[in-house]
């Protein structure tokens, strides 16, 4: 009789509480902190929630999340991570690339922070090692950055007769000069002349592709930062209005009307912070979690936006598409 | 005696509780651990042969699922190279690589050993390099076989990578290097569940592990601990022979753990189970058999307790009993319903009260008896039952009256313990003589003695000879004590009357003061014939001496007037 209760109690229930009793809540908390709003993650956020509720942890119920929207000012993220760090939650979710959770690692050395969406874990020092972490932070990896020159490849492949392209670029991103390096000797290889454009507002973008002239470039690529994931509709206004050929990191964008995008699927990356929240509210150290990489890298086409631009997809990208929109 | 008693019962009560414990308790722990045993055996032999078949079958579809992109990457080496088609070839290698999300890069290379198509997903496509990849281990592997696979090695240091190569029928065609990311392995063994909580992972040649259901053991690249855990996991499924055997995952828990291997790979499938679930239903019955044994327990526990105080309640009251018959209360009656021996034995116990009370009341009567009756005869009385003897009746009876001769006037001058002793050496031969003859003491007096003969009981042949022969024993021994009082200076006879004839026998008194006595004519006879005899003398009537004339002829001392009769008496002496 004793046994059964004891494994109907079994693992979560007691550890829960456990948790949440030495953080002195009723229930555990998750902090959220995102550089982004919460209307352009909200997808993104449903998919957390909806994976966290599968893996037992319902929101309200027996877990309280608490949010911190920074809205693209990256200046308001150490204030908000403090803010946050002081509601004393079980785990921080590091949401919107690495300035998140590099504004968190500042503060905090014990709380653990599972990281969305970073682009270099190691290089920016969140962990030791992929395999292990070795010390409060984990979460998942995209490894976008090394996206950026594919990303090129791609966009040569669609205009290939281009001779200069853009680059849309966020200087408040860590790895932005990484990328605009990478990105400016792949460009060289190909004779192609790079022209950075720099935004790391919402004001920006509009002043820097505002400033952009359609006749100037033959193509453009918009490089990956949850800034502008946030600023998609933004972005892609401009880009009408530009009438080029432009590349973007997400789907998401070609769902807004976007040429094409390649890229991993983030939404995988929440619902594997949703497994890594669950599992360290339930005693596991993120040191011992690795680093979860993106398996999947998706190529989105739009025709319709190809029809509008008055160009045609060659054969091999219809072939390669992971996603056509039409 | 109470604390003797609450031993008592405290033995009894351990005895029934022992006796139950051997009979109930015993056989149901040797039941439960046989069943305990043989479960368990048929337990892990079903166990045993669920994860040889779960690990085979997971292997299989470890296989199928490498054996899929091996059969993909047949349609790009199909197509003997020319100058002029590479276009169809990256347009195969484009259709491919869209084909098998695992893909990671994919090269064709022509029959020459160089590279004409190189996609990727991440870096940069290359097309028609005609690099020399005549020294890549792929190639070098391919000479032999139409499949190559390569070591697992860590993406990054933590995503394990393989490479694989596929040549075509004719070497014309090319061959087909592609790397794979076995992370995506994790969705084929995220499929396979062994029992509830059981899983099933890979481990390479290396002993290192390839995939796990649980991503984040898969990530962990060279893991110290989960290194030294896999081979010991390995080395014990290696030492039992193929055989499912018990061993420690990743977590440190026991698990039971069965291993089928990829031949074409290199690879150990390992099917586990954890020990606790497989040995689920044997606990449960331990549990049960636990719990039947505590039931028993008590059940015994009770049933000694009341069976003792059904028995203890019995045994006091005959324990009471017998105290009571002890004590003399031969009218106790020990009330006992059981209906089973015990009831019996208070039965015994009521007979024996009755039969002692008959048996002291026998006793009392015999020593009343003797004290006139010689033992001989109180003991013919007493055994013969025969109450009715003592009963008044007329009787033939011999009448013994003997005295001494000059003892008043001792009496009044001798010290009294020297009447005393004298009237004890007297009365200790007489007694004797009496007891001897079977003769019946009637009372005494004084120095003065009355015997009958003849009854109660009669005597064997004439009374009168048995009379005679008892007086002359009695005059030799007292004369003999009568020498030795005149040594001592007193100075006394010693004289006997008997007669025989008619006289009313029987018990006469009051209360308990009974003595069996005859009256009649002839005892006043005898008594004045004793009077009249002087010293040494045994005096008859003439019909008694008539009587046994025969055998003892006595002279005449011719008629005496003796007191109470008005006729002279003829006087005979012996």
């Amino acid at each position: 009789m004793r046994r059964r209760d004891v494994l109907l109690m079994g693992g979560s229930a007691v550890l829960w509480s456990a948790g949440a009793a030495a953080q002195g809540h009723d229930v555990p908390v998750i902090g959220f902190l995102s550089l982004a709003s919460e209307d352009s993650f909200a997808h993104l956020l449903a998919a957390y929630i909806e994976s966290l509720r599968k893996a037992g942890f319902a929101d309200g119920r027996n877990v309280a999340i608490e949010y911190r929207w920074a809205n693209g000012r990256y200046d308001e993220l150490p204030t908000l991570a403090g803010d946050l760090l002081a509601r004393e939650p079980d785990v921080i979710v590091a949401s919107g690339g690495d300035r998140p959770s590099l504004a968190l690692k500042d503060l905090t050395s014990t709380v653990p922070v599972i990281f969305v969406g970073s682009d270099d874990p190691v290089g920016l020092g969140l962990v030791d090692s992929l395999s292990h972490p070795g010390g409060n932070m984990t979460g998942g990896s995209l490894f976008t950055s090394e996206l950026e020159v594919k990303k090129l490849e791609l966009l040569s492949e669609v205009v290939p007769k281009a001779t200069r392209i853009a680059m849309l670029a966020n200087p408040g991103n860590p790895v932005a000069v990484s990328d605009i390096a990478n990105v400016a000797a792949a460009a060289r290889s190909r004779n192609l002349e790079l022209l950075i454009v720099e935004a790391a507002s919402a004001e920006e973008i509009d002043t820097g592709l505002g400033g952009l002239e359609a006749t100037l470039v033959h193509g453009l690529i918009v490089g990956h930062d949850p800034l502008f994931n946030s600023r998609r509709e933004q972005i892609v206004a401009h880009v009408e209005r530009l009438n080029v050929p432009a590349i973007y990191e997400h789907r998401e964008f070609v769902e807004a009307g976007g040429l094409m995008s390649y890229g991993s699927d983030i939404a995988e990356n929440y619902r594997i912070a949703a497994d890594y929240t669950a599992r360290i509210l339930r005693g596991a150290m993120p040191a011992e979690l690795p680093v979860r990489q993106a398996t999947k890298f998706l190529l989105t086409i739009n025709l319709k936006a190809a029809g509008e631009l008055g160009l045609e997809f060659p054969p091999l990208m219809l072939v390669r598409a992971d996603e056509v929109i039409e | 005696m109470t604390a003797a008693r609450a031993g008592a019962n405290l033995s009894l009560f351990k005895k029934y509780l022992l006796a139950f414990f051997a009979a109930v308790l015993i056989p149901l722990l040797i039941n439960g651990a046989s069943e305990a045993w043989l479960g368990y055996r048929d337990q892990r032999e079903m166990i045993d042969a669920r994860l040889t078949v779960e690990a085979r079958a997971a292997a299989d579809r470890i296989e199928a699922f490498i054996d899929g992109i091996r059969d993909q990457m047949g349609w790009a080496v199909q197509l003997p190279w020319s100058d002029d088609n590479g276009d169809a070839h990256h347009v195969d290698a484009v259709r491919l690589f869209r084909q098998v999300p695992a893909m990671v890069e994919l090269v064709l290379a022509d029959d020459r050993g160089r590279e004409r198509v190189r996609i990727s997903r991440i870096g940069q496509d290359v097309i028609d390099s005609q690099a020399d990849l005549s020294a890549d281990p792929a190639l070098i592997g391919l000479r032999d076989n139409r499949v190559w696979h390569g070591p697992v090695t860590l993406n990054r240091g933590s995503e394990p990578y393989m490479r694989i190569a596929v040549a075509g029928n004719r070497a014309a065609v090319g061959i087909a290097i592609a790397e794979i990311n076995l992370t995506l392995i994790q969705q084929v063994l995220s499929a396979i569940r062994v029992g509830e909580t059981g899983l099933a992972f890979i481990v390479d040649g290396s002993g290192a592990l390839v995939a796990h259901p649980d991503v984040s053991l898969m990530l962990r690249g060279t893991d110290q601990v989960m290194a030294g855990r896999l081979q010991a996991l390995r080395a014990a499924l290696v030492a039992s022979d193929g055989e499912p055997t018990v061993a420690t995952d990743f977590a440190g828990l026991p698990v039971i753990a069965a291993a089928a291997t990829i031949e074409s790979l290199g690879w150990l499938v390992v099917a586990e189970q954890p020990t606790s679930e497989a040995y689920a239903p044997i606990v449960a019955a331990a549990w049960r058999t636990a719990l039947l044994v505590v039931a028993a327990a008590a059940a015994a526990l009770i049933l000694a307790y009341v069976l003792a105080r059904r028995m203890t309640g019995p045994i006091r009251l005959l324990e009471e009993g017998a105290a009571a018959i002890g004590a003399g209360r031969f009218d106790h009656h020990i009330t006992v319903r059981t209906g089973d021996e015990l009831e019996r034995l208070a039965g015994s116990f009521n007979q024996m009260a009755g039969d002692l009370a008959l048996s002291q009341e026998r006793s009392e009567r015999i020593a009343r008896l003797k004290r006139f009756l010689s033992p001989q005869v109180a003991d013919i009385v007493e055994r013969s039952g025969e109450i009715d003897l003592l009963a008044a009746r007329r009787a033939d009876v011999v009448v013994v009256f003997a005295d001494l001769r000059g003892f008043t006037a001792l009496s009044t001058k001798a010290a009294a313990e020297e009447i005393m002793r004298i009237l004890g050496e007297y009365y200790g031969v007489l007694g004797a003589c009496i007891m001897r003859n079977e003769a019946t003491l009637t009372h005494f007096s004084g120095d003065g003695v009355m015997v009958l003969l003849n009854a109660p009981l009669p005597c064997q042949g004439n009374p009168v000879l048995a009379a005679l022969k008892m007086a002359g024993e009695m005059r030799a021994a007292v004369q003999e004590l009568i020498q030795e009082w005149r040594e001592r200076g007193q100075l006394l006879g010693f004289g006997i009357g008997l007669a025989r004839g008619e006289a009313t026998v029987g018990r006469f008194g009051y209360e308990e003061r009974h003595d069996y006595t005859a009256i009649g004519s002839v005892v006043n006879l005898a008594s004045r014939l004793c009077s009249s005899a002087a010293d040494g003398q045994i005096l008859l009537d003439e019909a008694t001496a008539r009587d046994v004339a025969a055998e003892i002829p006595a002279a005449s001392l011719g008629p005496r007037q003796l007191k109470g009769f008005s006729e002279d008496i003829i006087v005979y002496a012996v």
